[in-house]
Parts: structure tokens; C-alpha cells; sequence
């Protein structure tokens, strides 16, 4: 059995790598036109094979090729990275010519056919998928937070009812785990955890990745369960429009602004202006247990960035962010009396400041190298007080990097090295206990890619960093694909991952209850193996297409900062995990075009996690193990109108000791299951677009979500034992206006 | 819900038991993605008018429409008044003006 599977993985090797004999060669050049120098130039390492076939040669150093002829009528495929790809129907083997085309940046194939809101590439070795604008805009509101409520990777839930802190989940593990990016900076890291995805505004969005599983190494060794990378408008881009106006309001009271313009200057400066601002204030008690449902917020949000090209060789990139925050919730009180004794009051406040600036070197006579720079400097001031618990920090990080990327002989080898240092800085006071961490990370870090055509992709890393408290942190990581045809592809990947734990800013819900904190031990770096596969099928049926994809991860934890909530009911405890932590996911989903402009998704996703407290294994509390969508959308023949539904099913969660409620008595040991619903409808008018909506149609809220409401400040007090929606149905509006 | 689920049956069924329609092809000076999407926006909101799409390559615009609504003279003025040449007809100078960057090329108002 082995040996057969053996023999054929073999024969699947070998066989993609032999050649037909056929005696007829077909020979030729490829070129490129320099317009600097108004001559061709020869191409050398361009791939040049037959269409869906296995045979493939690479141009020699003057762009010359020679391959055996396929018959008259045969598509031939010309494909360089850095140009467009070109593909010729050959009908004689003689001489041929190709210039290819340098495409302006790394663009997917344009395709008249309309593309879907999410898409899973073909060519991408990374299980990645891509959120674009029209998927954004199915959400509700505003911020990423929202941004996945029709994607199924990635669950969004409450931390608890008190503060608003929302936690995302991937592979069924919390967001820490995780590496959220802006255009490939790592962001929003550390204490910015907590609230960062309400301070990426939705329209600012151009597109959102997802990247499951195992990630480049180029990104640093953080991430354990996958990458989320945005990719904000950008003012050098012709589709971003000149002006752009988003207005929303809630009835709830809920209202937000959001605005940017775009400047371009002479032809080599561009900028971009982006603003954002939200207020809600209304007080909002539905469940009558004298608790704000949502905590007021006020949130002022502004962007600015700068593109510079100088038309060669050099692309330039730098921005400035600025961002406050306030929130402000709990019991509800009297304006003229905020006795934090007397009432049970949350006071959180963000400010934030980041600057970043990117380098760019091309070599327009080597499309293929490139040299990247990166630096960027962050601050954040996070003040919370919840209930009589309190938690100030400062964070200031700095991170820079540099990438030279280039080939080895022909881009079926390609590579980058890289350099870079990250700085963190973080003083912080809980409970009035003062302590610093800092962190000096310096690190450098080599990938090698080898390619096969369009086949077979190998990514195989390794980084080295040397952190000053933990020293030598090496990560490795692989990952790959191989189509099987151009419609069936399988994706691997596997690698190592490492993390110092904020063990109060990543838990910071936990504030919210009377439950005793205690450090049993000081918490050691996370680190993780993370591993998993893809299969994803395109088909069509008839003129309808549509994709399968089925995943299976599985993340094994060395060591990790347990929080557990299982031994005690009246204690949290902190300590290195001593035995097994584990998480498995496995998900399927399918797109599916049923008739012209009307698609329908349909996912399914089942996580296992677990982790042993105290010495005994147990599912990891407040985890949806099965969870189910459908998300469809319709769009009328002229565009003038869009519809669309989301069903979510989650099923129970696993739940932990805690204090009975004097009223409503203990918790059960499994949360029940619940479905949210939500739908939207725009209507697009020649110079502008109105939406409207509700999120949570069905109402379905969990019912006392906080254990003895009327007594906070009792020792039997609990306000985290959250697992499902705490607001109930919501109803907005929204305006688009836009000038291209 | 109920409801919601009604609509999205009548707009599938009334754009399926739609009125007799006829097709036009027009001939017109578009050079770029963005005049391509700035001409299908804007014609769909003309009265009669189904759906209509550019081909860039060979620089025409189908348009499908309502024969009791409008006709091919008003469309090919519409579509003058986008800023974009249709046919013999040529582009409205003031529309031309206000078109984006690449789609001004000179000479291409006719």
C-alpha cells in the first residue's frame, strides 16, 4: 500500500518533468520593447509552454527557446513575472517573435467576465482569500470588524457585555494568533489588539486578504493561524475616485462619516486624505438589568498618505494615522454622578498614532529583482477602567525591514533575503502594579520559490531572530501547490510560529467580573506548529461557475499562556501550558453562480479545540465547534439594485464554572445553538448610492448575559460569560457619494 | 424576511418576462477601463434602456433596449452626451471636458 502510494507520488513527480519526443521543434524569441532605449531586449528565463500540457522550457540568456511542436492549432503560453502573460494558437513550427507586455504592478489577469465579491486564486501557492470592495460593502457598517460577517474563515464575536471588545477567530483560535497587516505591516500588535478592528473604517478598504495556515517568513515569525492583510485605497490608483462621501446612521443613534479626496500632482505625486468619525450616545437598555447594552462610543479616525513613482525605478510610499478613541459604558448613572463606587462604570480610551514609509527599487532590465524597504513607528495609549479594575499602557513599537528579491538563473528559481528589527516598548499598570517589557528583535530571513510553469510551486523559509530576553527564535516555514489540472488545485503549508504574550491586554475582558486574577508563574513565549491543506475545484455548469474549497488545519501548541477559567469559579488562573493545546479545523465551501448575477455561498466549518487546565484535557470555553452560512447575493441586469442575505448558524458552545446568578440561577454546561440573520439592499442612482439594512432580523439575543447585574460589586459578579449576540436587531441607513 | 425573499422572486421574474427588446450596436470612441465603466453606468440610466456593455477591444457598445421606450437615435445622443462618440455623431465638447484623464486624448471627441 505504501509503496504503491509511494510509486505513484514518484511517477507524479518524474512525470511532470519529462518531455515528449517528437521531432519537429518549434524555435523562437521573446522580447521585450524598451521604450528608453526604442529597441527589444531579449527576455531570458521566460516560460514558454503549451496550454494544458506538461511541456515547458525556459528562453536561454538571449531570449532564444526551442520546444518540441504540438501539432498545428496549439495554444502556446509566454509568461514572465513583471509582464503580461501572452498566449499565441500556433500553426506551423516556424520562427516566432513575442514581445510581451510589463504589466504596470502585478495584476491578476483582466477577464471581461464579472469576478465574484471573494476570490481564491489559482496561481497563489498561500491558501489566501481575497475580500474586494463588493464584499466589504455587504456589511452593515464601517470598520473591519464587521468586514466578515459574510466570509465564513473567520468568526467575529463579543468578549464580553460590558466594554464592546470584539475578538476575531481563525482556525478556531483567538485573533492574537493571528497577524493582522496594513499593505504588509504588521499592525495593530500588542495592547491595539483588543480594539484594533474597529479602527480600520470599511470604506477606506480596498480589499481584505486571508491568508490561512502558515504564512512567508517574510512577514516575521508571529503568526501562528494565518495572516489578514488590508489594502487601503490608494491615491496613485485611477479607479480610486477623487472624492468619496459615506454617510450612515443606525436608529439606534449610531451615526458615522466617512470621507477621503485624492490629489494627483505633476505625474509622479499622488496623495490621499481620509477621514472617519463616528458618535453614538443613546442609552440603550433592552434587557432591563440597568447595564448600557453597547458603551457609548465617539471614535475620530484620519489618514494621510503620499505616493511618489518616479516613472523608472523608484516608487516611494509614507503616511501619517491618528486615531481617538472613547467608549464609555457599564451601569447606567445619573450625568451629574459618576461614583465609580457607586455604579459599576467602563471608561475605555484609545489614542493611537502610526507613520510608516515604504521604499521601492525596480530594475526595469530585470523585472525580477526588486529591492523593498519598510519602517514604521507606532504609539498607543490605552487607558481602561472596568468596573474598579483598572489597566493603563503605553505601547511604542518600531519595525523595519528590507527585501531584496531576485532569481537564480531563470524565475523558476526565485528568492528573497531579508533583514529586519522590531522594537517594542510596553509600560503598563494594572491594578496599580507597574511594569515595563521591552524587547529589542533583530532578525534576518531567506525564502526560496521554485516553480514549475504554472504547476507546481514550492515556498520553503527559514528566519532567525534574536530576541533580547529569549534569544535565538529560528522559524521555519514551507509551504506550496500543485494543479492537478488548471481547475483543481491542492495548497500545503507548515511552519513554526512564536509570540510574547500581553497576558492582561490579551485577555482584557476578563477585567469584567469579579473573578480574582492571579499569575502563577511568569508567562514564556508561545510556540506553536502550525500545519494544513487546501483543495480548492473550480467548475462550471454550463455558463454558471463555481469553486469548492476544503480545508484542514491543524495548530499544535509547545507552550502556550493558559487561561483558566475550569479549576476555580472564582479565580482566573495564568500559567505555561503543562501537557497538550491543541486546535483542528476543517471547512468546506462552495460559490456558486446560479444564474447571472446571482450567487449563493454556502459554508461549513467545524473546529476542535482543546487544552489541557490543571492536568485534565478540555474543550477550549466558548468555542462554536460546528458553525454554518449562506450568504446570496443578487444584482439586477443594469446594476441598479443589490440584495443581499446572510444566514448564520452557531452551534453550542462549551461553557465554564461560574457564580450562579441570584435570579436566573446557574449556567448550563453547553450554550444553546442560535442563527443571526441579516440582509441589505442598495439602490444605485447615475451620480450616487443608498443602502439600507438590518443586522440581526431574527432579534435573537442571549438573555442576561451578565451574572447578578444588580450587585457589581459583589464577589459573585460576571459580565464575560458572553457566547452569543448581546444587541439585538439593528436598522441603518447609508448614502455613497462619489466623483471619479 | 418573508418579504425580502418576495422581492428577490419579482425582480427575478420580471427580468425574466421582460418586453420585446431589440439590440443596438454603436460604434464609439472609448480608449480605457474607466470609459468603459463610465459609459455602462451612465447609459443604464436612460430611459428603455436593458443592459449594455463595451467591448474595449473593438471599441462598440451593445446595448439592449425597449423599442416603445426610446430608439437608436436617442441612444447614440446619449451616449454623445456621456462624452464618447457614437457612430457619425460626435461627442458633446462640454461632457468630453469633464471625462476622466485617459479617456481625453485629443482627437477622440469625434
Amino acid at each position: 500500500m505504501y509503496l504503491k502510494t509511494f510509486r505513484l507520488v514518484l511517477f507524479l513527480m518524474v512525470s511532470f518533468h519529462a518531455t515528449p519526443i517528437i521531432a519537429q521543434e518549434l524555435k523562437g524569441k521573446v522580447v521585450e520593447w524598451d521604450e528608453s532605449m526604442k529597441m527589444d531586449m531579449p527576455l531570458t528565463g521566460a516560460n514558454v509552454y503549451w496550454l494544458n500540457t506538461t511541456t515547458g522550457v525556459n528562453t536561454d540568456a538571449v531570449g532564444n527557446f526551442s520546444i518540441p511542436f504540438n501539432g498545428a492549432g496549439s495554444k502556446l503560453v509566454i509568461s514572465f513575472v513583471g509582464f503580461q502573460n501572452d498566449t499565441l494558437t500556433i500553426a506551423d513550427p516556424s520562427f516566432l517573435n513575442v514581445t510581451l507586455k510589463k504589466s504596470v504592478e502585478l495584476k491578476e489577469i483582466n477577464v471581461e467576465a464579472r469576478q465574484g465579491t471573494t476570490t481564491i486564486s489559482t496561481l497563489n501557492p498561500l491558501n489566501v482569500e481575497k475580500l474586494n470592495e463588493g464584499e466589504i460593502l455587504k456589511a452593515a457598517c464601517c470598520n473591519l470588524s464587521e468586514a466578515f460577517e459574510t466570509n465564513p474563515t473567520i468568526n467575529v464575536s463579543y468578549k464580553d457585555a460590558v466594554t464592546g471588545a470584539k475578538e476575531i477567530q481563525l482556525l478556531g483560535l483567538s485573533g492574537i494568533y493571528s497577524q493582522l497587516m496594513t499593505e504588509n505591516i504588521p499592525n495593530m500588535r500588542g495592547i491595539a489588539g483588543i480594539y484594533g478592528l474597529t479602527f480600520i473604517p470599511g470604506p477606506w478598504m480596498e480589499s481584505i486578504q486571508i491568508t490561512k495556515g502558515s504564512g512567508s517568513v517574510a512577514n516575521g515569525f508571529e503568526s501562528t493561524t494565518g495572516q489578514i492583510n488590508i489594502e487601503f485605497k490608494k491615491p496613485e490608483e485611477k479607479k480610486t475616485p477623487r472624492f468619496y462621501l459615506n454617510l450612515f446612521a443606525e436608529e439606534n443613534s449610531n451615526a458615522e462619516i466617512n470621507t477621503f479626496f485624492k490629489k494627483k500632482f505633476s505625474g509622479k505625486w499622488s496623495t490621499i486624505l481620509m477621514a472617519h468619525a463616528n458618535y453614538m450616545d443613546k442609552t440603550i437598555d433592552r434587557n432591563e438589568d440597568g447595564f448600557h447594552d453597547m458603551p457609548h462610543n465617539k471614535q475620530l479616525n484620519l489618514y494621510n498618505r503620499w505616493n511618489y513613482h518616479s516613472g523608472k525605478n523608484l516608487e516611494s510610499q509614507f503616511g501619517f494615522k491618528f486615531i481617538q478613541d472613547e467608549r464609555h459604558g457599564g451601569q447606567i448613572h445619573p450625568d451629574n454622578d459618576e461614583d465609580p463606587y457607586k455604579y459599576y462604570i467602563t471608561e475605555i480610551s484609545n489614542t493611537r498614532a502610526e507613520a510608516f514609509g515604504k521604499l521601492g527599487i525596480v530594475f526595469p532590465k530585470k523585472p525580477y529583482q526588486s529591492i523593498g524597504n519598510i519602517v514604521s513607528v507606532t504609539y498607543h495609549d490605552l487607558k481602561s477602567d472596568i468596573g474598579l479594575k483598572k489597566y493603563d499602557a503605553v505601547q511604542k513599537t518600531i519595525y523595519y525591514q528590507s527585501i531584496f528579491q531576485s532569481i537564480i538563473g531563470n524565475t523558476n528559481h526565485q528568492y528573497k533575503l531579508g533583514v529586519g528589527y522590531q522594537y517594542d516598548l510596553l509600560e503598563d499598570e494594572f491594578n496599580f502594579l507597574p511594569s515595563v517589557m521591552e524587547q529589542h528583535v533583530p532578525g534576518a530571513f531567506a525564502e526560496y520559490t521554485y516553480s514549475y510553469l504554472e504547476k507546481f510551486k514550492l515556498v520553503a523559509g527559514i528566519r532567525g531572530d534574536y530576541h533580547n530576553e529569549y534569544n535565538w527564535i529560528v522559524t521555519p516555514r514551507m509551504h506550496g501547490k500543485y494543479n492537478f489540472t488548471e481547475d483543481l488545485i491542492l495548497r500545503w503549508s507548515g511552519g513554526k510560529s512564536f509570540r510574547v504574550p500581553y497576558p492582561v491586554a490579551d485577555n482584557i475582558s476578563i477585567l469584567a467580573s469579579s473573578k480574582e486574577i492571579r499569575f502563577d508563574e511568569t508567562a514564556r513565549p508561545e510556540e506553536a506548529w502550525n500545519y494544513g491543506l487546501n483543495l480548492t475545484k473550480r467548475y462550471s455548469l454550463g455558463t454558471n461557475e463555481g469553486t469548492i474549497s476544503i480545508d484542514f488545519y491543524r495548530t499544535d501548541f509547545i507552550n502556550q499562556l493558559i487561561v483558566d477559567q475550569y479549576s476555580e469559579t472564582s479565580v482566573v488562573h495564568f500559567y505555561n501550558l503543562d501537557g497538550k493545546s491543541n486546535a483542528t479545523s476543517f471547512q468546506v465551501m462552495l460559490n456558486q453562480e446560479l444564474r447571472k448575477q446571482l450567487n449563493i455561498r454556502l459554508a461549513y466549518k467545524k473546529d476542535d479545540v482543546e487544552a489541557t487546565y490543571n492536568g485534565t484535557v478540555e474543550e477550549k470555553p466558548m468555542v462554536a465547534t460546528d458553525r454554518a452560512l449562506m450568504n446570496i447575493g443578487f444584482e439586477t441586469q443594469n446594476n441598479h439594485w443589490r440584495f443581499d442575505y446572510t444566514l448564520v448558524w452557531e452551534g453550542k458552545k462549551r461553557m465554564v464554572n461560574t457564580f450562579e446568578d441570584e435570579q436566573y440561577g446557574m449556567r448550563p454546561d453547553f450554550s444553546p445553538d442560535f442563527f443571526v440573520m441579516n440582509a441589505q439592499i442598495t439602490k444605485v442612482f447615475k451620480r450616487f448610492e443608498i443602502y439600507g439594512g438590518s443586522e440581526n432580523i431574527l432579534d435573537f439575543v442571549q438573555e442576561h448575559p451578565i451574572i447578578n447585574a444588580d450587585k457589581p460589586f459583589s464577589n459573585e459578579f460576571d459580565a464575560t460569560q458572553v457566547w452569543g449576540p448581546v444587541e439585538g436587531r439593528r436598522i441603518y441607513f447609508g448614502l455613497r457619494f462619489s466623483i471619479k | 424576511m418573508k418579504n425580502l425573499l418576495f422581492l428577490i422572486l419579482a425582480m427575478t421574474i420580471t427580468s425574466l418576462v421582460s418586453a420585446q427588446t431589440d439590440t443596438l450596436v454603436v460604434k464609439t470612441s472609448v480608449l480605457c477601463d474607466e470609459c468603459k465603466e463610465r459609459i455602462e453606468h451612465d447609459l443604464s440610466f436612460e430611459k428603455g434602456i436593458k443592459s449594455n456593455v463595451v467591448n474595449l477591444d473593438t471599441k462598440e457598445v451593445t446595448v439592449v433596449y425597449n423599442a416603445a421606450k426610446t430608439d437608436p437615435q436617442k441612444i447614440r445622443v446619449a451616449i454623445t452626451k456621456i462624452g464618447y462618440s457614437a457612430d457619425t455623431l460626435k461627442a458633446d465638447q462640454k461632457a468630453f471636458n469633464k471625462l476622466p484623464l485617459c479617456c481625453r486624448e485629443p482627437g477622440h471627441e469625434n
